[in-house]
């Protein structure tokens, strides 16, 4: 029995394989001729809304709104890094395969896995910064903490206190008494986001991701960062309160 | 047992697996195995189709006049067909490659947004998500033998071929919605004017090419936004919820149907059926098809689509104009004796049409439909009564017009024009008109006019004098003949309007009544033209200057020049004395 039983899985490993070769054929011929020099695949794709030095300023630039970032002074929005620190390559790659939700920032997974790679030095080329410093290392993502009516509650006292109501609003819809003086670094108006809204958080909707965007603030935007002012603890709370601020059908399908 | 099992599930998968992979190239080669498409063009001589069909993006225009003007970048929305060319800003290509359909929608969160929400909460996006969207959509399924689910970006948007971006025409929905387009292009067989011709109508005068031709292109830009309803379907299903209930209410039709020469949306809005219709719209269901309509209980007052859309029998189509009998009003009826050029109209020309005959059976057809349709609300005998007396307004005006069609025709005939028709500018593109349109199209004696004269001919009246509405020369139109063209083609019109639609204050005050201001103006710049006229050859003669023909204005500067220096010399010698 064991005996057959082996045999067969050979067999299956051996198909699989034959598939799996003729595949990768496909897929081999399905690229050819696909740029891999980062520069090109850059100028092809990138360059229509970030603009051809990276200054976003591309000719669709005008159109769009959010805007296309500006890569010159090396502020990347969306990073696991500390406040104020360059991004790492892994940050780069992961907003390149993610896309940014709600902007014209789409998963940018219809190019290969070599063609993202090759456009990192591209984006990183177009500021200075990497060549002076370094990325920060990854900030620590401390001990998740379950969600319960009084992190919920915790998290609201927070909310009022660091004065997140003042651009996102008291009831979390983007609207507080700041939302309409916001700009971003470039002086273009910004709109704080609407959490009643959900799904399309900028950098991804986990609590993870959410964490993280208190922790290392998002850099270019008003947005700053809290971890000076707030405990490991007391982020997730602020975690599970905005989580609390979206509507419950919205979170369950911003979580398939 | 267990290993019997085992290698069926073994032998299963690797058939599957092969299969799978044999399926693979041969789905990258399949044929876009639809059924064939519909051409709005179809059964269109193949002149029309080569300057209104054949795709030639922005390089030149369309229409007979096509080499005489570039199109304008709208042209490539208004004429998609013929004119658009996919963004040179972004190309899409990789996403239509990798049939990436998902991300449209996600990157134009950032940019026409609207337009995603719109389809989100269109019949597009949920094909099904009623009984009654589900049991249309299964008729279209049917047709083309293929479940749908969703109609995505892709399938308007994209040029399966072509591999690129495209603009929908009346042709792409035509790929589903083929009854409807169908329908739409039968309006062709009444003949112009109608929509599915409407661009046509737009370019084939030559004033249009003329205009473009003395750089004033843009200003055409709100002729062409109403003329661009012949190829596509948005005219009146707004993008992008193409939505029925949207197009059956009657101000889908008015950012067109308006202004002095169909003043639909003012008769209309203003007459007491449009009144109950904004007073009681809530109350009006404009879920149920039309045919479904239940007079007074669903609709208390007519739509634009319950009269216009009706072909008898309770049936309604997309054909707007098979009940059409004075058309839009400009044609002359054949039923009343002209004493002016009217009688001999349409000149000889083909590309317009002839004189109507309002009586005629197929006209009395289309009044049988209209009495049965009003009929519904009204009294029998009180519609036949008001037809009549629609019918009437518009004979009456025609026999008025040509009291000054006669006028004018005097004129030129005595050579009364100033300046006269051999020194103002031509007709717009006449001396190029012979050469692009023909004898076919112009007809001998017109072909032959116009050929002698290279263009220097008075035109007047309907429908080539409308001219004077859209161009300005030197010395053409006078103002006489614009008044005659206000006249027929404003206030002729407006009566019209107003007494169709019943709406009285427009079909008196911008009607019959500025019909009569403007004979009144057209009498009285007659007789100031002939006065001048008989001035000048009175001059000429106690100046014992004979000139045979009359005076150009380059004589008269002459006479004026002479007389100025006698009397300078008679003052001379008068101190010399």
């Amino acid at each position: 029995m064991k005996y057959f039983n082996k045999k067969g899985c050979i067999g299956a490993v051996a198909v699989a394989f034959t598939v799996a070769f003729s595949l990768a054929i496909t897929r081999a011929y399905a690229t050819e001729g696909a740029a891999t020099d980062g520069k090109e695949v850059y100028k092809e794709y990138c360059a229509p809304c970030h603009g051809e030095e990276g200054k976003g300023d591309g000719p669709v630039a005008q159109s769009i709104f959010p805007k296309p970032r500006d890569f010159t002074t090396g502020a990347y929005k969306i990073r696991s890094t500390p406040s104020g620190s360059l991004p790492t390559d892994e940050d780069i790659l992961r907003t390149l395969y993610y896309g940014i939700p709600g902007t014209s920032m789409i998963p940018w997974d219809v190019l290969t896995q070599e063609q993202r790679e090759a456009l990192v030095p591209v984006l990183k080329g177009f500021s200075e910064a990497f060549q002076y410093r370094k990325p920060e290392p990854p900030v620590e993502i401390g001990l998740e903490i379950r969600a319960t009516a009084e992190t919920i509650a915790l998290g609201k006292k927070i909310y009022e206190e660091k004065e997140c109501w003042k651009c996102h609003g008291e009831e979390g819809k983007g609207d507080g008494p700041s939302a309409s003086e916001l700009e971003d670094d470039w002086g273009n108006p910004i709109l704080p986001f609407d959490f009643t809204k959900g799904t399309n958080l900028r950098g991804g909707n986990s609590d993870r991701d959410v964490y993280l965007r208190f922790t290392t603030g998002m850099t270019g935007t008003p947005m700053p960062s809290f971890a000076a002012e707030l405990s490991n603890e007391q982020r997730w709370y602020l975690v599970h309160y905005v989580r609390s601020l979206m509507k419950p059908a919205l979170v369950a399908k911003g979580a398939e | 047992m267990n290993r019997i099992k085992g290698t069926k599930l073994i032998f299963s998968a690797f058939v599957f697996l092969t299969a799978a992979c044999l399926a693979l190239p041969v789905r990258a080669q399949e044929a876009p195995a639809e059924q064939k498409a519909l051409n709005i063009y179809d059964g269109k001589p193949d002149w029309y189709r080569a300057v209104f069909e054949k795709h030639v993006g922005l390089n030149e225009g369309s229409g007979p006049f096509k080499d005489f003007f570039k199109p304008t970048k709208l042209h490539m929305y208004w004429s998609p067909d013929r004119h658009y060319v996919p963004s040179d800003k972004l190309d899409h290509t990789i996403f239509i490659e990798k049939e990436r359909k998902d991300l449209c929608v996600l990157c134009h969160e950032g940019i026409n947004v609207g337009t995603v929400v719109d389809w989100q909460e269109s019949a597009h996006y949920n094909p099904k998500k009623s009984p009654f969207f589900a049991s249309r959509t299964r008729l279209i399924e049917k047709s083309l033998g293929r479940e749908i689910n969703q109609v995505h970006c892709f399938d308007c948007h994209v040029d399966k071929e072509k591999k690129s971006i495209r603009m929908p025409s009346a042709n792409v929905c035509g790929e589903c919605h083929t009854q409807q387009v169908e329908e739409f292009m039968q309006e062709s067989k009444h003949g112009r004017p109608n929509h599915v011709q409407s661009w046509e109508a737009n370019v084939i005068v030559p004033w249009y090419a003329d205009m473009a031709q003395k750089g004033h292109i843009a200003g055409m830009v709100g002729c062409d936004m109403c003329h661009a309803v012949a190829e596509k379907c948005d005219g009146c299903h707004t993008r992008h919820t193409f939505s029925s209930v949207e197009a059956r209410k009657s101000e889908a039709c008015v950012s067109c149907h308006m202004g002095p020469d169909h003043p639909d949306s003012e008769s209309y809005f203003e007459s007491k059926h449009g009144k109950i219709y904004e007073m009681q719209e809530e109350h009006f269901d404009f879920t149920k098809p039309l045919a479904q309509v239940e007079v007074g209980k669903d609709y208390r007052a007519p739509t634009c689509q319950l009269c216009h859309m009706y072909q008898g029998g309770g049936r309604f189509t997309h054909n707007f104009v098979s009940k059409g009998i004075w058309r839009m009003g400009t044609v002359p009826p054949s039923n009343i004796e002209y004493e002016s050029s009217l009688k001999d109209y349409p000149y000889g020309i083909k590309i317009i049409a002839n004189k109507i005959d309002i009586y005629s059976d197929a006209n009395n057809e289309k009044r049988a439909k209209w009495n049965e349709l009003c009929s519904k609300c009204h009294g029998p005998r009180f519609v036949e009564a008001y037809r009549e007396c629609i019918d009437d307004f518009m004979l009456q005006a025609f026999k008025l017009t040509d009291q000054a069609q006669k006028i004018l025709d005097d004129l030129a005939a005595d050579g009364m024009y100033y300046p006269s028709i051999a020194d103002r500018d031509i007709f717009p593109l006449g001396d190029k008109i012979t050469d692009i349109l023909g004898p076919d199209f112009l007809g001998e004696p017109v072909f032959n006019a116009l050929k002698t004269t290279r263009g220097k001919l008075p035109i007047i009246g309907p429908i080539l004098g409308v001219y004077g509405l859209f161009y300005q020369g030197k010395g053409n139109p006078l103002p006489i003949e614009n008044a005659y063209a206000k006249m027929w083609f404003f206030y002729k019109l407006q009566g019209y309007k107003g007494t169709a639609h019943a709406q009285q204050d427009l079909s008196w005050w911008w009607g019959q009544a500025p019909m009569l201001h403007e004979l009144g103006v057209v009498q009285s710049e007659a007789a100031r033209l002939r006065r001048e006229a008989a001035l000048e050859k009175t001059l000429a003669e106690v100046g014992g200057v004979q000139v045979p023909g009359g005076l150009t204005p380059e004589d008269v500067q002459f006479l004026k020049t002479k007389i100025e220096q006698l009397s300078a010399e008679v003052k001379a010698l008068k101190k010399g004395k």
